[in-house]
């Protein structure tokens, strides 16, 4: 009969989708695949705690500061605000809790365990099971090829993106929880696989994408790869491009060598992609940045030949296509526009077309494979064979490193639970600030998630677009982004519709009819409560002033019968 | 509004004061600020979600004069001008009618959705018995109330939310003002104005009970007690309908809601325990006619046993309206139904809805003359026609006519100092005293009394079983204690409860018949035709005085 209120979170959850007290959330944090408790983030950013902020960020999420400049914000693109004056910049707000929420102290290790887990590459979704294992009391070792760790943020997002010393930091984080690292170290080169799985109770493989895609046709071999010219230029090369470049692609990484061949001195760097601009994944910002920084975006566009002379490339032969779409076994068709094909004179072509697994190092030991080559997990990114799991895009395909870090922390709680047997549901950093097993507070069902329509009370907002950080287009290596000052940290943070959870403002106690409800708690921390439940009339009065859409109803047995 | 402070209080002064601010009195607030007058409006909860339009409505009643039949001014004076309810053509032809298609715009301009078809005109169905299709669809209708708020708001209107009047003023035997407290601080107003309207609705539920015995799970809005006849009566003004509107519906067992129109009007069969379709027997329009002889002929069929259960069954209506009823209509009319279905496994298209007769409702309303006013001089009243239409249109006149003589008023009545503290002293009194009942104690007792004397079969010995209880109970009323100012204002409506309930007893005593209203009195089984007209009541130094027609005193 009275209201029930969806809650926010009052201490950093680790692992846990469904919360008795949260029974409602936001399309945001369904979203988010890292996971980020991006509510409870845009609350404290707003009252200017950017430590508190991180704090619950890094129960999550071990790289808040490469997921607040590099992640395609599925967040933002959920949000229910941009259905009335734009999306809420989640990604920036997170990026700023790391900016200003200064050095915090690292979660407290739980007492060790005795057992030792191996985890094969050292990217976001290895180096994420190593830090939540390593604070769960396992014995940890990273097995990374490259002499750095960080996988893709370090190697191939450009450093005007990502500055490296955020990396460096964050990384450093995740060795400070006592997680040993071999880099220089290829499993099946330097090290076979066996012999790792036998030094282990339990093995994560977390290799990622490795392997560069190429496009079938004439002249390929004279084009150059992407995430290779990202990686040369990472490690400081400057590789030779040449003054017109053409880079083919519409993801993240084909905007990136557009950008990157830009500062390496190309004058005229065009992107070719075969699909509408509108289809492109690569994030908007992204594209907008290209733009600006003089890249040309041609759509529905496909390379025929590459052309080359002696080896050096010459330019390339290019269609127009229409009607790009999936066919039922999921891959592209366009039919291409008859008579449109033209030569395009250029210096370098650059593929940026795609990643593929590379489990040659498993030998005869793969567990089972999709048809692509992924590996294939259950909920707890367990592989097929026993004490084997995988995470990030070795299981899922090439997604995101948001995705990556989502999956490494799932992996750890599998392996945990494998292990030790503790399979909590929901675990919660404690009053030790270690990692605790809190059943208790999970739910059976996954949480109901508010959509903007169900915000009767969205009234209460007035109208805000969002706030624009700086972004300087100057062609620097220096981080093109500026990211937030506090004080537009806070306000952007002020947006926030907090859509299922209570954010405790009260409309709903001003606008009960029968003064059911009431503010109670501790001074400052005064929260709605139903007071007089018996006297309900059921109007929900409460529930159309809310501007979260935070209430649901129960009903005593009484109206049950 | 002008403001000070005096030893009695918060002193304001308006022109045109109107308590409650549900549909009738935002309407009456509307139509005295259309005539350019200062305006306060006063209401104990809150204008965004207070009185019965609060909880959501799913339908307007609105006669356009867009259909060939039944769709003009005088289908509505045909259908409602009854002898009983003394309501004229006039009255509903210059209250109801004229303002009903201007505030249906209005408030669809507002953002009310109804429902409209591919000529853009309002969707409309038929229900309660009416000949023509009258009713519009709402598709947000938990959100009505919200939206006529802020258009009171818009309208610099002055909002006096949570102050609870106890008291009418008047001076010279007109109404002058009235006085009241605010139930979260306790600061105590007086209101001066050159007239009043009483829109403080007509429906009051807390004096019976369902089936599920908690009072505030019901169909109309558990805050309101009837206070309007009380403060009505209690100024000296003649009050009625307290014998003829005496009313129930039929609920979703369990669930207090309105909704009933919607599945009745659905084409829906109500079923007994046996299965048996039944209405047949006692409407000739079956479910889709008097509200009243669904009742009853629910009713009878329970005391002969042919139920419970009682179900409405829609299984065989088409789809999309069944759709429409239950995701959109219903959740209008009450937006926790949609809760309150998941809950329970409620499935209109698939399953029988189990319903039981609700509680019965013990209200009426304050008599006026086909201007709106009522026996006590400059005090009108806008609660006079039904359903959310009805309380809007009559607010709205009621408005309109105390702002017209507001305008041709020099100044305000005097107010009585002495008069003013009494009644501050009468209104804190539990919260003072020391006294050792509840108001839950005094309310659930007079509820006991009305549900075994005064249900759907009566007598006059019973009738005045319950007069005699009701007064012994009233007597009771200094015992009353408040441990805060809630309480203090669930008590003083435990006092609008015994006294609507003892007005009720005695008017229906006066009524001599049965079949003019939703109960049957076994000493006078049949109806009276000398009886075909209202009954009103006005307070004198030895009880009520009673006047059969409103011709005496209006």
């Amino acid at each position: 009969m009275p209201p029930k209120y969806s809650r926010e979170i009052t201490r950093p959850i680790v692992l846990g989708e469904s919360l008795q007290e949260q029974f409602r959330t936001s399309p945001c944090e369904i979203a988010c695949p890292a996971g980020n408790p991006i509510q409870k983030m845009t609350t404290l950013v707003e009252q200017g705690k950017f430590a508190e902020a991180l704090r619950y960020l890094y129960a999550k999420n071990p790289f808040p500061g490469m997921t607040g400049r590099t992640c395609p914000h599925f967040c933002q693109s959920a949000c229910n605000r941009a259905k009335k004056d734009g999306c809420v910049r989640t990604r920036e707000l997170e990026r700023a809790a790391v900016d200003f929420g200064g050095s915090i102290a690292p979660f407290t290790r739980r007492q060790a365990t005795g057992k030792h887990v191996s985890i094969i590459g050292g990217g976001p979704a290895g180096l994420s099971s190593a830090y939540f294992l390593a604070l769960l009391g396992h014995d940890v070792t990273v097995y990374e090829a490259a002499p750095l760790l960080g996988g893709m943020p370090r190697h191939a997002v450009p450093a005007f993106r990502l500055p490296r010393d955020i990396v460096d930091r964050e990384v450093g984080r995740v060795l400070a929880c006592g997680v040993h690292a071999r880099v220089n170290t290829a499993v099946g080169r330097d090290i076979s696989f066996a012999a790792v799985r036998e030094a282990s109770d339990a093995v994560i493989i977390a290799t990622g994408a490795p392997l560069e895609k190429t496009m079938d046709v004439a002249g390929a071999e004279y084009a150059l790869k992407g995430v290779d010219i990202l990686h040369r230029a990472a490690m400081g090369e400057r590789p030779a491009l040449g003054k017109r470049v053409v880079v083919i692609g519409g993801g993240g990484t084909a905007c990136d060598c557009a950008s990157t061949a830009r500062r390496l001195g190309a004058d005229e760097v065009s992107i070719f992609y075969r699909r509408e601009e509108k289809d492109m994944p690569a994030p908007l910002e992204d594209t907008e940045q290209a733009r600006a920084e003089g890249v040309h975006i041609h759509a529905c566009r496909v390379v025929t030949a590459v052309h080359a002379e002696q080896g050096v490339v010459t330019g390339l032969t290019y269609h127009d296509v229409r009607d790009c779409r999936k066919d039922a076994e999921g891959r592209m068709t366009c039919a291409i526009v008859p008579g449109s094909e033209q030569f395009y004179a250029c210096d370098s072509v650059i593929f940026a077309v795609g990643m593929e697994t590379d489990l040659a190092f498993l030998h005869n030991a793969a567990p089972q494979c999709t048809r692509r080559g992924w590996i294939v997990t259950d909920a707890a990114q367990a592989a097929s064979i026993e004490g084997l799991f995988a995470a990030g895009d070795v299981a899922s395909g090439p997604a995101s490193i948001t995705q990556a870090i989502g999956q490494g922390r799932r992996a750890a709680f599998g392996v945990h639970a494998f292990l030790t047997g503790e399979k909590a549901r929901v675990y919660v950093i404690d009053d030790d600030n270690s990692i605790a097993a809190c059943d208790e507070m999970a739910a059976d069902t996954p949480p109901h998630v508010v959509e903007y329509e169900e915000i009767y009370g969205v009234t209460h907002y007035a109208d805000c677009a969002p706030h624009e950080q700086a972004v300087s287009y100057a062609l620097s290596l220096e981080e093109s982004r500026a990211g937030y000052t506090r004080e537009q940290a806070m306000a952007e943070a002020a947006r926030c519709f907090h859509c299922g959870h209570c954010k405790q403002c009260g409309t709903c106690v001003d606008d009960c009819p029968g003064y059911v409800l009431g503010m109670r708690g501790a001074a400052g921390q005064e929260r709605p409560q139903v007071i007089h439940g018996e006297e309900c009339w059921h109007c929900a009065n409460c529930r159309t002033s809310c501007p979260c859409g935070a209430i649901a109803f129960t009903f005593p047995l009484f109206m049950q019968v | 509004m002008n403001t000070s402070q005096s030893t009695l209080g918060t002193l304001i002064e308006t022109d045109v004061l109107v308590i409650g601010s549900g549909a009738s009195g935002c309407g009456a607030a509307l139509g005295a600020q259309a005539q350019g007058q200062r305006v306060l409006i006063m209401d104990k909860g809150k204008l965004e979600s207070s009185g019965c339009l609060g909880g959501g409505n799913d339908h307007y009643m609105a006669i356009l004069e867009e259909d060939s039949e039944f769709d003009g001014a005088d289908d509505l004076i045909k259908f409602y001008a009854k002898p009983l309810n003394g309501w004229t053509p006039t009255m509903l032809r210059e209250g109801w009618f004229a303002h009903m298609k201007p505030l249906l715009l209005m408030l669809e301009k507002a953002g009310v959705q109804f429902g409209k078809d591919a000529q853009n005109r309002f969707v409309r169905t038929q229900g309660f018995g009416q000949p023509g299709k009258w009713w519009c669809h709402i598709a947000n209708g938990m959100i009505i109330k919200r939206v006529l708020g802020r258009v009171v708001r818009e309208h610099a209107i002055d909002v006096l939310d949570h102050v609870m009047a106890v008291k009418i003023l008047t001076d010279g035997g007109k109404a002058c003002g009235a006085v009241g407290w605010n139930v979260l601080t306790g600061e105590f107003c007086t209101i001066r104005a050159k007239t009043v309207v009483s829109a403080q609705g007509r429906s009051a539920t807390r004096g019976t009970n369902n089936s599920t015995h908690n009072p505030f799970n019901v169909w109309m809005y558990p805050y309101n007690t009837s206070a309007g006849v009380v403060l009505g009566y209690e100024a000296g003004a003649a009050v009625t309908e307290l014998d003829t509107y005496q009313r129930a519906t039929m609920l979703p067992k369990g669930y207090g809601c309105p909704g009933m129109n919607g599945i009745n009007s659905s084409g829906a069969h109500e079923l007994n325990a046996m299965g048996e379709r039944f209405m047949g027997k006692y409407d000739r329009m079956w479910e889709n006619g008097v509200r009243n002889n669904q009742i009853q002929g629910t009713f009878t069929e329970q005391m002969e046993g042919s139920g419970p259960p009682f179900y409405m069954d829609m299984r065989h209506v088409p789809e999309e309206v069944v759709k429409e009823l239950q995701y959109i209509l219903m959740p209008g009319d009450k937006a926790t139904f949609g809760d309150w279905a998941e809950c329970t496994g409620t499935d209109f298209q698939h399953k029988m809805l189990e319903v039981e007769i609700g509680e019965l409702i013990f209200g009426g309303t304050v008599a006026v003359n086909d201007h709106f006013e009522t026996s006590l001089p400059n005090l009108f009243c806008g609660s006079i026609f039904l359903y959310c239409s009805g309380a809007l249109c009559g607010g709205y006149e009621a408005g309109r006519q105390a702002a017209m003589r507001a305008a041709g008023m020099d100044s305000m009545g005097q107010i009585d100092a002495d008069s003013i503290a009494a009644a501050r002293t009468a209104a804190f009194a539990p919260l003072n005293s020391k006294g050792d009942i509840s108001w839950q104690e005094l309310e659930g007792t007079a509820r006991n009394v009305m549900n075994y004397y005064m249900g759907f079969r009566r007598s006059m010995a019973g009738m005045e079983r319950a007069l005699e209880k009701i007064r012994f109970l009233s007597a009771q009323a200094s015992r009353l204690h408040a441990g805060d100012l809630r309480e203090l204002m669930r008590c003083r409506e435990a006092q609008d409860v015994l006294n609507v309930c003892e007005l009720a007893i005695l008017a229906t005593m006066q009524r001599k018949e049965s079949g003019r209203c939703v109960y049957r009195l076994t000493d006078y089984p049949e109806l009276n035709p000398d009886m075909a007209k209202p009954l009103l009541l006005r307070k004198s130094a030895d009880g009520p005085e009673y006047f059969w027609g409103k011709a005496p005193l209006l």
